[in-house]
């Protein structure tokens, strides 16, 4: 070996210490949630809830998607922390399953939009929901990002994009849970393309942000 | 590993050393350049010191290093290419510029892949295990629930009909 490469070695392992606890990944999600779930509660009460809450709550179409989404969040932020390691822990099957529950809220929403009577009103708003997402999905990006970076990701741009992803999936379910509308253009256009392009965001973002 | 996680600095300039050893012919492989690998090397080992509290000794440890090398290996080749990207070389230094022997074999398993995939199943996922993922033959059989000794003949096999196939069609 060459010398630069011993002496590199030599200070190596006089600056070791006892390495500090791995953090599992449950745990790293779980503190991630708990900031993240805080913030959105407090602007949630400021905001409220939508007022026919009890009413859509009982229907098949919105719980369905509201489920869809919450599994989502999970899913891909469990993923966005496992793709945070260098060797994805060695579980590279969990990292398919954010992929399956997209496909099906994909179909989910296609199938609402197939089944939405032609004289759904649409609501007199639309930038503004994006704005709205953005607000919500503010503090769990920022949260998820500065998890993240103490890491070791291999997969920059990938993670960044699901790390990106599950912020604003949050966002977007925080908003559909105050925001009464029910027309499902409307939430293809200004939620879940928002919510699509937020991804690709993170994807050209990752590997400066999650650089180790 | 475990000793050296617990900071014991004999056993962690241990593992850099033998981690040194083992990669150094995998980034050689994969570097034109041959003055560039101590510079890889070092940046794989500054990153295995910078990761280290990613791993916790509970699962297999070469398939961990592995994915550092080729991401810092890709990182290093992603640098280069980019910077190179708009140099142009004269004509006339064309013969000048190729420093490697053309007859040299180069094997990777990237490079052979195709032929890797045609192999029968099991002995394609040993071969991409072992050689490719950086797992040992233990480490190998217990992943595909066969004993050690099973894995090493199929992988003996299996490089009996890779030289086959590549001496006829290389």
């Amino acid at each position: 070996m060459t010398h630069d490469l011993n002496h590199l070695i030599a200070s190596l392992a006089e600056d070791v210490k006892p390495a500090r606890p791995q953090a599992t990944p449950v745990k790293l999600l779980l503190r991630w949630l708990a900031l993240s779930l805080a913030y959105v509660l407090v602007v949630l009460a400021f905001g409220g809830l939508r007022q026919d809450i009890a009413i859509v709550w009982a229907s098949v179409e919105f719980t369905g998607e509201v489920m869809l989404l919450a599994a989502m969040v999970l899913a891909s932020g469990y993923t966005a922390v496992l793709l945070s390691y260098p060797d994805q822990l060695q579980r590279k099957g969990v990292l398919y399953v954010p992929v399956l529950l997209f496909a099906a809220f994909v179909l989910w929403v296609g199938a609402a939009l197939l089944n939405e009577p032609a004289n759904t009103p649409l609501p007199p708003h639309g930038i503004e929901c994006l704005l709205c997402i953005c607000m919500y999905s503010l503090v769990p990006v920022v949260v998820m990002v500065l998890l993240l970076r103490k890491q070791a990701t291999t997969h920059p741009v990938l993670t960044g994009a699901i790390s990106f992803l599950t912020a604003f999936s949050l966002g977007c379910l925080a908003l559909r849970l105050s925001e009464d509308t029910n027309s499902i253009h409307h939430l293809i256009t200004w939620h879940y393309a928002p919510m699509a392009g937020a991804a690709l965001i993170g994807m050209l973002l990752g590997r400066r942000l999650l650089r180790w | 590993m475990q000793a050296a996680l617990a900071g014991d600095k004999r056993a962690y300039a241990s593992v850099l050393e033998g981690i040194s050893r083992l990669v150094r012919p995998y980034i050689a492989r994969r570097l034109f350049i041959k003055s560039e690998v101590d510079d890889v090397l070092q940046e794989i080992l500054l990153s295995i010191h910078k990761a280290r509290h990613t791993y916790d000794g509970q699962r297999p440890f070469l398939p961990w290093v592995y994915a550092i090398v080729r991401f810092r290996l890709s990182d290093h080749l992603r640098a280069h290419y980019g910077e190179h990207l708009h140099e142009q070389a004269p004509l006339e230094e064309a013969e000048n510029i190729a420093a490697q022997d053309v007859t040299e074999e180069g094997l990777t398993y990237e490079s052979i892949k195709g032929v890797v995939e045609a192999l029968p199943e099991k002995q394609a996922n040993i071969l991409k295990l072992m050689h490719n993922d950086g797992y040992t033959a233990k480490e190998t059989a217990a992943k595909l629930g066969m004993n050690e000794s099973a894995v090493k003949v199929a992988a003996h096999r299996a490089y009996k009909v890779l030289r086959e196939k590549l001496r006829h069609d290389p």
